[in-house]
């Protein structure tokens, strides 16, 4: 479904993403953790098509982004770290409009926003302008726009940051059953838990450095994730205190 | 502190002057240079020449019945009306409405240094319009009257104390439009209306002002008697620009208990006011049929709503829809004495009259601007243009739409009106409609073209791209600039083919201009936007 091969990207001379490789099969919650800075958001970015890459490929469901973008762009959906919406818009509106851009129809659009809606206890603020939305609202909001056109890959970066415990919840039971469906998840979180509950890959990412990635039990073998997440990053750091 | 956040309210206006969005660096010192230099010339070659033209006339006369105050006070009222025009409907989301409310709010800052900081910004838009009346008031008269020390120093305390007028009004009504606007359900609409109300109120004075003038030159003596009587501010402004210590001594208290008093209203209701959600009802969504578009219809539709949520953006950026009708309806009901004014002003030239006619409707297509801060608008929601999978080309196709969407009817609308009162052939009737037509996509193009060489993504309140950026300065007093260039060109060649002739010329070259621009936002502009 998604496949980074080589990946590099450079802002002036630090170098942000540095020869990342992962491959995501339809089916799988894919998750990526690293400290901040560590090139995650960049990586995601330029899955979707907002950065520019130096070097390297990426193809979704078998299509470069760089060559089709928009062919790549109508299979996947994407939720950023900070939902910064369209304020002039209402609620209804916005689902409205990403519906029209990705073609849904009137029946499926109908049904998909009331029933994200409904999970979400949204509906009754549809029609509030988004500038008055709380953080956790305007998230839930992005959360229904990304699941509107029903795509193949979702990517989403930190997509639990502003949500409530059921909310969040929720939005678990969504990314597991769209994975069952066939569909894929990569997403970035720093809440080691969730990631250990319901990713089937992981990849760790350090410095641009793709540093340890692969199953669950790969990754981590007997150990929790954090336990190795923390001795992976911390290995370099002893290292360079040695030194 | 204060200079702190000062110099953050400055980066944000002056950021396109200073900084290559394009490129991500700093300019030049000689591209910044070369940027205010032509600020300058813009502002003061265009408005300053204009009201320059109004000063001479109204200088000599009345120095020469020993009324120079009166020169003096005239001016002054027309330097206020023109900063409290220019900045008042933006004092309200200057001051109140800013995007980093909370952040400072939530920050050791004392509350006077965040507004001191936004009273700047008020301050220089408000400077920045009353200067282009004030500074060549004062020159025509020192250049009238000779300079002495002391008309020097009343001269430099007059241009000070017309801004600083401006400011204080300008954060009264601004002060004002905030208590109602919390108030207000359509506060969008409301604004818009007594907006528009005020400024067809300052068009009719300003249309009768010529009237005005007249008279009051022929009448100085007894006017003079009056306002010395009933507005003794007035005179006294007056005579601080003649240098009279006084009444320069007088100005500085008035202004300083002005400025304390206006101080005072907005500190002690500043928190209330930004932080207040106003008299918001909340709307119940109840489930519904949903309409569907198709994707340019759906593109379109998100720039259409960006325009018309905004008070500031379709004030600022759409007035023309509103006075292009008036204009033409104006022109009817006033058709004698349009025909003789414009055979007058061209002394019967063979085509003259009409090619100035012409001239007009490029003014009038020149009045929306919407492309011009289209592009900094989209601020931190630019990442949505980028993931959609939507061509690039199309959001700017979109923008181009709106814009052209607004102006169509109302300027053709103009057009007829102007082709009934001149009456002409075929040829004059046809070209007249194109004219306005035609410049309508090229102003367009243009703004569009500006917005993407001059964007600003990082604004924290909206009148930064809307009003105070550099795409939007150089749209509009290019598409000025632009209307002034053809009836130049035709009176300086002494055009002997008529006017038809060079109206035709005229349209052609400004559609190659529009089609080179267009290629250029479809090419090249694409890219830009892609990268932001």
């Amino acid at each position: 479904m998604l496949t980074i091969n080589n990946l590099y990207k450079s802002f002036g001379s630090k170098k942000a993403v540095d020869n990342v490789t992962i491959h995501i099969a339809p089916g799988e919650v894919y998750g990526f953790i690293g400290h901040n800075g560590a090139g995650k958001t960049t990586t995601l970015k330029s899955v979707v098509g907002i950065l520019q890459f130096d070097e390297g490929e990426i193809l979704i469901d078998g299509m470069s982004i760089k060559d089709k973008p928009i062919e790549c762009k109508k299979e996947i959906a994407y939720i950023p770290d900070n939902p910064d919406l369209y304020d002039f818009m209402t609620g209804i509106k916005y689902l409205n409009f990403i519906a029209d851009v990705y073609g849904v129809s009137e029946k499926d659009r109908y049904e998909r926003i009331h029933k994200y809606a409904d999970m979400f206890e949204l509906t009754s603020d549809l029609a509030q302008p988004i500038a008055a939305y709380s953080h956790g609202m305007k998230q839930k909001l992005a959360i229904i726009s990304a699941w509107i056109h029903n795509p193949k890959l979702i990517i989403m970066d930190e997509p639990f940051v502003g949500l409530d415990p059921k909310a969040a919840h929720i939005l678990k039971g969504m990314m597991r059953e769209m994975c069952d469906d066939g569909g894929a998840i990569f997403f970035s979180t720093h809440v080691l838990e969730v990631a250990e509950k319901l990713c089937d890959k992981i990849a760790i990412i350090k410095s641009g450095k793709i540093i340890k990635c692969g199953t669950m039990d790969e990754v981590k073998g007997d150990d929790s994730l954090e336990e190795v997440f923390l001795e992976l990053v911390d290995v370099d750091k002893e290292v360079k205190i040695d030194d | 502190m204060i200079k702190t956040l000062v110099k953050k309210q400055m980066a944000e206006i002056f950021k396109s002057y200073f900084y290559d969005a394009k490129k991500n660096k700093k300019r030049s010192v000689p591209a910044t240079v070369m940027f205010f230099v032509m600020y300058a010339v813009l502002m003061v070659g265009i408005l300053g020449g204009m009201f320059g033209y109004l000063c001479f006339s109204l200088c000599a006369p009345l120095l020469v019945v020993n009324m120079g105050w009166l020169y003096y006070s005239m001016l002054a009222l027309i330097a206020v009306a023109l900063g409290c025009f220019g900045s008042v409907f933006s004092t309200y989301t200057g001051l109140y409405l800013s995007k980093d409310n909370d952040l400072l709010l939530s920050m050791p800052i004392p509350i006077r240094s965040i507004l001191v900081s936004r009273l700047a910004s008020v301050y220089l838009m408000g400077l920045m319009y009353s200067a282009v009346v004030s500074v060549p008031a004062v020159i025509i008269y020192w250049i009238n009257a000779g300079i002495t020390a002391l008309s020097v120093i009343g001269g430099i305390i007059y241009i000070i104390f017309i801004s600083l007028i401006v400011l204080t009004l300008s954060c009264i009504l601004g002060w004002a439009v905030a208590r109602i606007s919390l108030k207000l359900k359509n506060k969008s609409f409301v604004t818009v209306l007594v907006s528009i109300l005020f400024i067809v109120l300052y068009y009719v004075v300003y249309f009768k002002a010529q009237q005005i003038i007249s008279d009051i030159i022929q009448n100085a003596v007894v006017y003079g008697e009056k306002i010395k009587g009933s507005a003794y501010i007035m005179y006294a402004m007056g005579r601080m620009g003649e240098g009279d210590v006084l009444a320069i001594l007088e100005s500085i208290g008035v202004t300083a208990v002005l400025l304390a008093l206006t101080y005072y209203i907005l500190s002690s209701s500043f928190i209330k006011i930004a932080t207040s959600s106003g008299n918001v009802t909340k709307t119940k969504y109840q489930k519904k049929h949903l309409k569907t578009k198709g994707l340019f219809g759906a593109v379109f539709g998100k720039e259409m709503s960006r325009f018309t949520s905004s008070p500031n953006y379709m004030l600022n950026c759409g007035l023309g829809v509103v006075f292009l009708p008036v204009i033409g309806i104006g022109i009817i009901v006033k058709a004698d004495s349009v025909l003789n004014m414009l055979n007058m002003m061209t002394d019967g030239i063979n085509g003259g009259a009409y090619v100035l006619l012409c001239t007009a409707m490029i003014f009038a297509a020149a009045m929306n601007d919407s492309t011009a801060p289209s592009v900094s608008l989209e601020g931190k929601n630019i990442w949505l243009t980028q993931v959609l999978p939507v061509p690039t080309r199309m959001f700017l196709q979109a923008k181009l739409m709106v814009q052209l969407a607004v102006t169509a009817i109302p300027v053709t609308f103009a057009a007829v009106c102007i082709v009934i009162v001149w009456n002409g052939t075929i040829a004059e009737s046809l070209i007249l409609i194109l004219t306005p037509m035609i410049l309508s996509v090229l102003f367009a193009c243009f703004g569009l073209t500006m917005a993407l060489l001059f964007p600003n993504l990082s604004w924290t309140n909206e009148i930064s791209p809307i009003k105070q950026s550099l795409s939007v300065f150089v749209t509009l007093f290019g598409g000025w600039a632009y209307g002034i260039i053809w009836p130049v060109l035709f009176f300086l060649t002494k055009w002997p083919y008529g006017g038809v002739s060079f109206m035709l010329l005229a349209v052609g070259v400004s559609a190659l201009i529009a089609l080179a621009l267009y290629i250029w936002i479809m090419k090249k502009g694409e890219q830009i936007f892609k990268n932001l």
